[in-house]
């Protein structure tokens, strides 16, 4: 008999943890969301407009100097920063997720943070994603779609990683001093395509560029308080004619913009597009229709409320029944391993950097290398934590992770994971993660194991585990 | 997902008997491989095979085209196009014909998603929304339905181009599958009654079979992917087929650095394509696509935007190389595609196409209605 404690955990939170009690069902998931801290304490540091005042003043410093090895020794050290901080602000991310006994919040982060993705692969962006996930994501998962979409747009994040900041609107103040700089489409096209409507949500090329006008305005400015600032000069003026509606028309400014975004929260595709992610994402690679109809109906009728999207995901008949038949993303599948195995942050200590020897070697000075086990595991799994290739995330469908080049990944992860954290008994380490899904076949296969440590690794590396 | 047997009844009697029966296909084809590379991101095919024998270039470009590379200028190539110097790595290929160009091609999609765009190419019917998988894959079961190892997928992720109802094998410069015999049983046993898992398991066993024990350093690099692709394809008993994927080439800024390393990455893996193949190069074609091309200006942070038509790659020991095929539309306002990109004048789909039917004897009609359904023929552009 499966034990709805054991959907909850699994499907809904990133499994069960030794020593752990989770929400028994969907009303204790929803209570819980409200119980769950939204800033975690180990994330309270990580701010953007620090992380943007350094890199200015790096820069700077960068600029002041005279020789070519100056200047080159400064920037090991700017990009040791940013990387630096990157490991240390994925290192905490993953570590938090591993310890919290609030799933289905940390889960929903880390949704519509692959919703909203801003990538390391960025360079500039690498010091961003951690404080760009605490700063824009966090605050709203229980708020408005709206206000997590206006958070997400001004955030110096994305308007890095998006090239908004070398935006500019061809008719502003500023072009007629800079001939070399111009408008740039990246940050309208993906909000369009990725964000709000959706690829096939009805907007045009047209519709792409008036965004952008729209949006020229928005910058990063080192001496703002948040980092973002909206700076006249930039923006450019006159109407903007964005899917038949009309905005601004004089000089350009920032409450044109959000009009904008309120409309396309609001729009119709929208909801559309945000119900398919949310059902795929949960409950299977092609949802049932009226699940998908049911989220698309209530974010229509409640303004984008998360809450009330949330409420109807749990509480539909299909969630609860249709276990298995996703598969878990490296992500989750690391995190639900350290969890099943009760790991603890100090023994998943990312390694103290070497900074003489970087210099010597003409490396980036790094404070600390990610654990292997940790945040190091996910780039040999493929999915390099805050690091996706594109805009557009990391997919969902268990295609994308499950083959030959996949599957050696995660059982060589499971064998290093069996071995550091060894436990005593292999059958009952089975029953507490799998709780009622354990089966006759999976308990024969772990009896007949040469070893602990295959026995434990073979649990994680089953479908039973890698899937929710 | 579809079923084999679903799919290989949909796709007609006619096909089942298609191109040469089995004894002139063993004969004349055995040897023949193809390896497909696909270029993510909407490569600039106007920078890397520049027009400037077109006066609007300079117009269009005034800086990007004058210094293509930092302070390098473009190399010449033919009496109308240069090459990009970032590609001069493969001069030599080009000038021993083994490698050549076709201008203003493109998918028939028009949309210039990234997402969208790639799935067109891949799915080889132009249109994004389509469920029948890769075009490579409904090559590889028009070809050798039985057989898991006639292709390869090279790299950490499956390639779209070879997702589908037929097995292909799949291996990354980075992988490898450490565990006993009895381990293997106990795990064929966890997997038992879980296609999708199984299949994976049974392809990593195969590819750790035939790839050994090697770990790269940087299993996403093009010399990486290339050399793993030559081990698959090698063998007398090898794969015939391989694909894999290059990224890095969207660039909406600062074109000038940006584009220096895929363009290395990608004229690395062509030469080590070449060099590791040894004797199999001179029954080789290499095809490197990309979903869409650039647009024709350049923008306000000395990048490209997404455009329309692109350049096709063309290589391999049994090419025709060493020019630049296709026909030229011009860059004049008019001539451009909603004035903006660079109009295509061809279908990249047809291109691969012809190889395929010249190298591994299909028929017009598994081409034209199985493998890229929809697709008109034409004249042969005479790739091989």
């Amino acid at each position: 008999m499966i034990d709805k404690y054991d959907i909850a955990a699994i499907r809904f939170g990133y499994g069960h943890r030794p020593g752990q009690s989770t929400p028994r069902d969907g009303r204790g998931l929803l209570d819980d969301l409200e119980a769950a801290p939204q800033i975690p304490k180990a994330l309270t540091g990580l701010r953007s407009a620090e992380r943007v005042a350094r890199f200015h003043a790096f820069n700077q410093e960068r600029a002041a100097q005279t020789s070519v090895a100056e200047r080159r020794k400064v920037g090991q050290r700017l990009h040791g920063d940013l990387y630096s901080h990157y490991h240390e602000d994925t290192h905490k991310r993953l570590m938090v997720a591993v310890t919290s006994p609030h799933g289905f919040f940390e889960r929903l982060v880390a949704f519509w943070s692959n919703h909203f993705t801003v990538s390391a692969s960025r360079l500039q962006a690498a010091a961003l994603v951690g404080p760009f996930e605490v700063e824009a994501i966090r605050p709203h998962i229980l708020g408005r779609f709206r206000d997590m979409l206006s958070a997400v747009v001004r955030h110096p994040a994305m308007l890095i990683y998006l090239d908004q900041t070398s935006s500019i609107g061809p008719n502003s103040e500023l072009a007629h001093s800079r001939p070399d700089l111009g408008l740039n489409e990246n940050l309208a096209r993906e909000i369009l395509e990725l964000h709000t409507l959706g690829v096939n949500g009805g907007y045009t090329q047209t519709d792409v560029t008036q965004f952008a006008r729209l949006l020229t305005g928005f910058s990063v400015e080192p001496v703002a308080v948040e980092g973002f600032l909206f700076q006249h000069d930039r923006a450019e003026p006159g109407e903007k004619h964005l899917l038949g509606k009309v905005y601004g028309g004089g000089i350009g400014q920032e409450k044109e913009v959000q009009q904008a975004l309120d409309d396309l929260a609001a729009h119709p595709s929208t909801a559309r597009f945000i119900a398919n992610k949310l059902a795929r994402h949960f409950v299977a690679d092609h949802p049932p229709r009226d699940l998908i109809k049911a989220l698309e109906t209530v974010f229509l009728e409640n303004g984008g409320d998360l809450p009330s999207l949330y409420r109807v995901l749990v509480e539909h008949r299909e969630s609860w029944n249709l276990f298995g038949r996703k598969v878990k993303t490296p992500f989750d599948f690391v995190v639900s391993g350290l969890r099943a195995v009760g790991a603890r942050a100090k023994q998943l200590a990312p390694q103290p950097g070497d900074p003489k020897k970087d210099m010597q070697m003409n490396r980036n000075v790094m404070r600390s290398r990610p654990n292997k086990l940790a945040v190091g595991s996910l780039t040999v799994l493929n999915q390099p934590i805050k690091k996706a290739p594109g805009p557009d995330g990391w997919p969902d469908e268990a295609e994308s992770w499950i083959h030959p080049q996949g599957i050696s990944g995660r059982l060589e992860w499971a064998l290093a994971v069996a071995r550091k954290f060894p436990q005593a008994d292999p059958v009952e380490f089975l029953r507490n993660t799998l709780g009622s899904f354990t089966n006759e076949r999976i308990m024969r296969v772990i009896e007949g194991a040469e070893s602990r440590e295959e026995a434990v690794a073979l649990v994680l590396a089953s479908p039973e585990f890698n899937r929710r | 997902m579809v079923s084999r047997r679903q799919f290989l009844a949909g796709l007609g009697a006619a096909s089942v008997a298609v191109g040469l029966p089995a004894g002139a296909l063993a004969a004349r084809s055995r040897d023949n491989r193809l390896v497909v590379i696909i270029l993510r991101g909407g490569m600039d095919g106007l920078d890397m095979v520049a027009p400037v024998g077109d006066s609007q270039l300079l117009t269009l470009r005034p800086r990007l085209a004058r210094t293509p590379n930092e302070a390098a200028g473009y190399l010449p190539l033919t009496d109308f196009f240069g090459l990009h110097p970032a590609m001069e790595r493969v001069a030599p290929m080009i000038k021993q014909g083994e490698l050549g160009f076709v201008h203003a091609v493109a998918t028939p999609y028009r949309s210039r998603s990234h997402f969208d765009g790639q799935d067109a190419l891949e799915n080889g019917t132009g249109n994004p929304v389509s469920s029948r998988g890769g075009w490579l894959n409904r090559m590889v079961t028009v070809l050798a339905p039985d057989s898991e190892t006639f292709a390869a997928n090279v790299g950490r992720t499956t390639l779209p181009i070879l997702s589908g109802p037929t097995r292909v094998a799949g291996w990354s410069p980075d992988s490898h599958l450490a565990i006993s015999e009895s381990g293997t049983d106990r795990l064929r046993r966890l997997y038992a009654g879980d296609p999708l898992f199984e299949k994976a398991l049974e392809g990593a066993l195969k590819a750790q079979q035939i790839m050994g024990d090697e770990n790269e350093r940087n299993p996403a690099n093009g010399a990486s992917l290339a050399r793993m692709t030559a081990r698959f394809l090698k063998p007398a008993d090898g794969a015939r087929i391989a694909a894999f994927s290059l990224g890095g080439w969207d660039t909406h800024g600062q074109q000038t650095t940006a584009l220096r390393r895929p363009m290395w990455g990608l004229a690395e893996a062509l030469t080590v394509l070449r060099d590791e193949l040894g004797d199999a190069w001179r029954h080789t074609v290499v095809l490197a696509m990309t979903e869409f091309g650039r647009t024709a200006a350049e923008n306000g942070t000395l990048g490209t935007d997404h455009g329309t038509g692109s350049v096709l790659i063309y290589a391999g020991g049994a090419v025709n190389g060493g020019r630049v095929l296709g026909r030229w539309p011009g860059l004049t306002p008019d001539r451009l595609y909603k004035e903006r990109d660079l109009m295509p004048t061809d279908d990249t789909r047809r291109l691969a196409a012809w190889v395929l039917k010249a190298r591994f004897g299909l028929s017009e009609s598994a081409l034209s209605r199985d493998i890229f359904p929809g697709l008109a023929l034409g004249a042969d552009p005479k790739l091989v």
